[in-house]
């Protein structure tokens, strides 16, 4: 009861801070700003925030895979803060904890299995504990998931580059992106539904790497205290290690009798918790199948990441500030949407056209730019693909290469113009006077420019004069025209990918 | 009719029709005053100027010029002297005479106008701004009146629909000013330079700084004194700030000479010709462009920068129009008109007791003693409010300046320079010398909010 009004509770938090985001001001809440122009709401998450990332990543934060594939790039004190750790420490003891306590797709199983409960299923969550005599065994998806994902972990260290992830099936990035309503989140929210409804067990037992990973945990807290009752049996000459002494929960909580814990251990076949020789060898197997099933998995990864790359390579994406390189970017991102809902002028926006990138988020410029005084996208990020950057470092990110259109600049024509010069937040842009166009032509200073793309969003362009045009016409019509940004104008800059691998 | 389709017939006729009326006002009946003024021609003493004072020319001593100390006489004295008959000026005038108090209005060329007519910067470039996806116009009172007004009349001006930038002409603005002027009974001196602010001998007792008291002009009846209670310096230059000892920066910016060219509207060109880029824009007479000019930056008070720069333009503009000429189709466009005055953009800017800096305009900032609200060119900011002490110079009073020469960073006087925003400042000037005057305080002590109140009457929009 009280685990499930928690989880309802955090739920409900996670909610919450949607509404918050939606209701505050567009969801941007710039590094500076004045006391007095804060909301409560903004007050309050920058109380919960100490870490200078909000709220809502704070709950992110604390699922343990997002934790654990992150370890290597996470600065040091959000290490130390990062509330998944407190999470992994309760999983070491508390089985499936973060399942239990905080995850809302457990919520949603729970209310599955609910509405399942005739059913030949067991009926309480803690099929997952001893005592389940009719817990169902599928192939361990998620498992394969996480161990591949965390053996790549060292490896990816060394190649200084992700090999394989599978973040975005963390149920808090599920999540976010269904309520985020990106696109597929409808898609995405029915089937989970419609898994949960049909077998409540599946998604969470045996897909969920989120889940995995905190088996492997929970695993090895076992087999470090089976290795260690041996080492006392050998030491102390005791006799063997009995089945009690197996199950005691490091809560300490229950007990049970010997024979029925046979029973039902002999029906289980997790990895690590088996005491039997038998059970071992199957485990074993198990684990070579599944390392087998984890490279053929890697390979296909791989193959479809350098696809990947060469569709990002082929088709550039403008991608936010602060983001790692690009192969590196698009397997840590868990497509959670943060970004895109944070950004005040919706210059993030998800990819849309390509399946294997979609959803990850690209920067769609004119008629929005990136604020100067902002720099949410990259605080909110909670698997740090967007490395947080303070205000100042923010501006020093090189977005995107503004080139000059002289075709399409009003001053080529002699007219008056200097609005990109004047919105210029880096000052970046100078008119030169040319002798020989006889016009001033502006010009960008690559070490200034960030590509912000302010000055692309304000240019009131140019006619494109791609057909011959009577003049009586002509005359009738201003150019001009208040300048507004008709289709048969055309910007006199335009931006252009700073560097296509960064 | 235009000249292009002037008949021999009619060339003729009109030719023959001047001509006769010349002969008989050669050979006939000279009228009272004009026979008067043969006689005191021919009766000049020798060593007097027109005005019958002594000419005292300069001297060379010790190889350097000299200018002897001599008495200048006084043509008039007046409440309000507003020096520059730009968009400013003339709004400062008009704003200053309408508030009940006596108006002298000084201009160097012939007509009214500045920039925006012997400059032929007929564009209005940046009356409105966008706000919460609105369009307003921000500028309103006389500016307003005077486009209204010029909506009335033929030609007057184009592109005023949907608060876009609009266009007027030359010709028919100079006009409006004319008759706007005349009926605000303000007193005009044409074709007089400023020279020299006039100081009193006594600083004020209150501030401690100097006053200024009026301008010497340079006329052709020679220098000539105005005398006045409140000087507004809307010369564009800051010709008198800057020879009253106020302190002020001076800016080098683009210098450019605008044109105009004729009969575009019967323009054949074939099929595949490249438009000639150097077209320009529709101004309200059909078939006829302003072609706007940019330039290097060079310092506009330079005089020999001005004339180089003068001839250098003017020998582009004749290769610009002969390219134009040669493309196939464009042979009946005509150079119609190269502006009379060269395009300065922004030379002297006042130091102000309050400076306008583009990212407090951006952001919005409010002043309690604002005079008027500025526009941006398109859209791309929001309004920003003009305050009356960035109309005033630091170290002189009574004096004060308007239009493109009040007190802002660079970035923020290139938005300031633009014809609306003059009319703006110009409206707030001429309301706060007025209420000065009637008040018997330095423009310095001025109740703002009197001032304010005389704007609103005269419909001018303070947000």
């Amino acid at each position: 009861m009280i685990r499930q009004s928690v989880r309802v509770l955090l739920f409900s938090l996670f909610l919450f801070f949607l509404l918050i985001e939606m209701l505050n001001e567009k969801g941007c809440v710039p590094a500076v700003q004045n006391a007095d122009d804060r909301t409560p709401f903004v007050s309050i998450i920058s109380v919960l925030n100490p870490v200078g990332i909000s709220g809502l990543c704070s709950l992110y934060a604390t699922s343990p895979l997002l934790f654990f594939t992150n370890l290597g790039r996470l600065p040091v004190w959000e290490k130390i803060l990062f509330p998944g750790v407190v999470v992994i420490v309760f999983c070491l003891f508390y089985k499936r904890f973060f399942c239990r306590w905080i995850c809302p797709v457990g919520l949603l199983q729970d209310a599955g299995r609910w509405l399942r409960r005739k059913g030949n299923h067991c009926s309480c969550l803690k099929c997952l504990d001893k005592k389940c005599p009719q817990k169902k065994q599928f192939p361990f998806i998620g498992r394969t998931f996480a161990i591949v994902s965390l053996a790549a972990l060292p490896v990816s260290g060394l190649l200084g580059m992700v090999l394989w992830s599978c973040f975005w099936l963390d149920p808090l990035a599920l999540g976010s992106m269904v309520f985020r309503g990106l696109p597929g989140a409808g898609t995405v929210a029915a089937v989970l539904i419609l898994l949960l409804i049909i077998s409540p067990y599946f998604w969470c037992f045996s897909c969920c790497p989120t889940g995995a990973v905190q088996d492997i945990f929970y695993g090895m807290n076992r087999f470090l205290k089976r290795r260690f009752e041996k080492v006392k049996n050998n030491l102390g000459d005791q006799k063997r290690l009995t089945e009690s002494s197996f199950d005691v929960d490091s809560t300490g909580r229950e007990t049970t009798s010997p024979n029925k814990l046979m029973d039902h251990r002999s029906d289980r076949k997790t990895v690590y918790e088996t005491g039997t020789k038998e059970n071992r060898t199957r485990t074993r197997r198990r684990f070579f199948l599944g390392a087998g099933i984890g490279g053929l998995i890697v390979f296909t990864g791989e193959y479809l990441f350098h696809r990947n790359v060469e569709a990002g390579r082929n088709r550039v994406y403008f991608r936010p500030p602060g983001t790692v390189s690009e192969d590196d970017f698009l397997l840590r991102c868990i497509r959670c949407g943060h970004c895109v809902s944070r950004c005040p002028t919706q210059l993030i926006r998800p990819v849309r056209d390509s399946v294997l990138l979609f959803n990850t988020p690209q920067l769609i410029y004119d008629p929005a730019f990136c604020r100067d005084d902002c720099n949410i996208c990259t605080e909110v990020c909670p698997v740090h693909v967007l490395r947080p950057l303070s205000l100042s470092r923010k501006k020093q990110v090189k977005l995107a290469r503004v080139g000059v259109d002289l075709k399409h600049c009003r001053l080529y024509y002699q007219r008056e113009c200097s609005i990109c010069r004047r919105e210029c937040p880096e000052e970046a842009i100078k008119f030169v006077w040319s002798e020989d166009e006889y016009a001033n032509i502006p010009t960008v200073d690559p070490d200034l420019c960030n590509g912000c793309g302010r000055c692309v969003s304000f240019c009131p362009g140019e006619r494109e004069d791609s057909e011959v045009l009577k003049m009586q016409r002509l005359n009738r019509r201003n150019f001009m025209d208040g300048f507004d940004s008709a289709d048969h104008y055309r910007k006199g800059l335009f931006l252009e990918p700073f560097d296509k691998s960064r | 009719m235009k000249l292009s389709e002037l008949s021999r017939r009619n060339w003729l006729k009109t030719v023959g029709l001047g001509l006769g009326a010349t002969a008989v006002n050669l050979a006939g009946i000279p009228t009272q005053r004009a026979q008067a003024d043969f006689v005191y021609r021919e009766n000049m003493t020798t060593g007097t100027l027109h005005d019958g004072t002594e000419a005292v020319p300069c001297r060379l001593e010790d190889d350097k010029v000299i200018r002897p100390a001599k008495e200048i006489p006084q043509i008039s004295e007046t409440d309000v002297l507003v020096v520059g008959g730009g968009p400013a000026g003339c709004v400062a005038a008009i704003a200053a005479a309408r508030a009940g108090v006596r108006v002298t209005l000084v201009e160097r060329y012939g007509h009214f106008g500045g920039l925006a007519t012997g400059g032929l910067v007929v564009h209005i470039l940046g009356h409105w701004t966008m706000e919460n996806g609105e369009k307003i116009q921000v500028c309103q009172g006389i500016g307003e009146e005077m486009m209204k007004r010029l909506e009335s009349l033929p030609n007057g001006i184009i592109n005023r629909e949907n608060k876009r930038n609009p266009t007027l002409d030359a010709e028919v603005y100079k006009y409006l000013l004319v008759e706007m002027i005349t009926e605000a009974n303000i007193d005009v001196f044409l074709h007089s330079w400023a020279l020299d602010a006039i100081m009193d001998d006594e600083p004020d007792p209150e501030t401690g700084h100097p006053v200024i008291r009026g301008v010497v002009f340079q006329t052709k009846t020679g220098p000539q004194a105005i005398l006045a209670k409140q000087v507004i310096d809307t010369t564009g230059d800051g010709d008198i700030f800057a020879t009253s000892g106020a302190a002020y920066t001076q800016r080098m910016y683009t210098i450019g000479l605008p044109c105009r060219l004729g009969n575009l509207d019967q323009v054949t060109p074939p099929e595949g010709t490249e438009r000639p880029r150097f077209l320009g824009d529709p101004t309200p007479v059909p078939g006829v462009n302003w072609v706007n000019m940019g330039g290097p930056d060079a310092d506009g008070c330079d005089v020999r920068t001005l004339s180089q720069l003068e001839l250098q333009h003017r020998k582009r503009i004749w290769k610009q129009f002969l390219d134009i000429h040669a493309t196939p189709g464009y042979e009946k466009v005509f150079l119609m008109e190269t502006a009379p005055q060269i395009g300065v953009r922004i030379t002297r800017v006042i130091e102000g007791v309050e400076t306008l800096t583009l990212d407090d305009a951006k952001a919005g900032k409010k002043y309690d003693d604002c005079i008027g609200i500025g526009g941006a060119w398109g859209g791309d900011h929001i309004g920003w409010q003009i305050p009356y002490r960035a109309l005033l110079p630091k170290n002189v009073e009574n004096l004060i300046t308007a239009g493109r020469s009040i007190s802002g960073e660079p970035r923020m006087s290139d938005v300031i320079r633009v014809i609306p925003n003059c009319w703006v400042s110009g409206h707030g000037a001429g309301c706060a010398a007025a209420v000065a005057v009637q008040n018997h305080c330095i423009a310095r002590n001025v109740p703002i909010e009197t001032v304010q109140r005389l704007l609103l009457e005269q419909k001018a929009w303070l947000g």
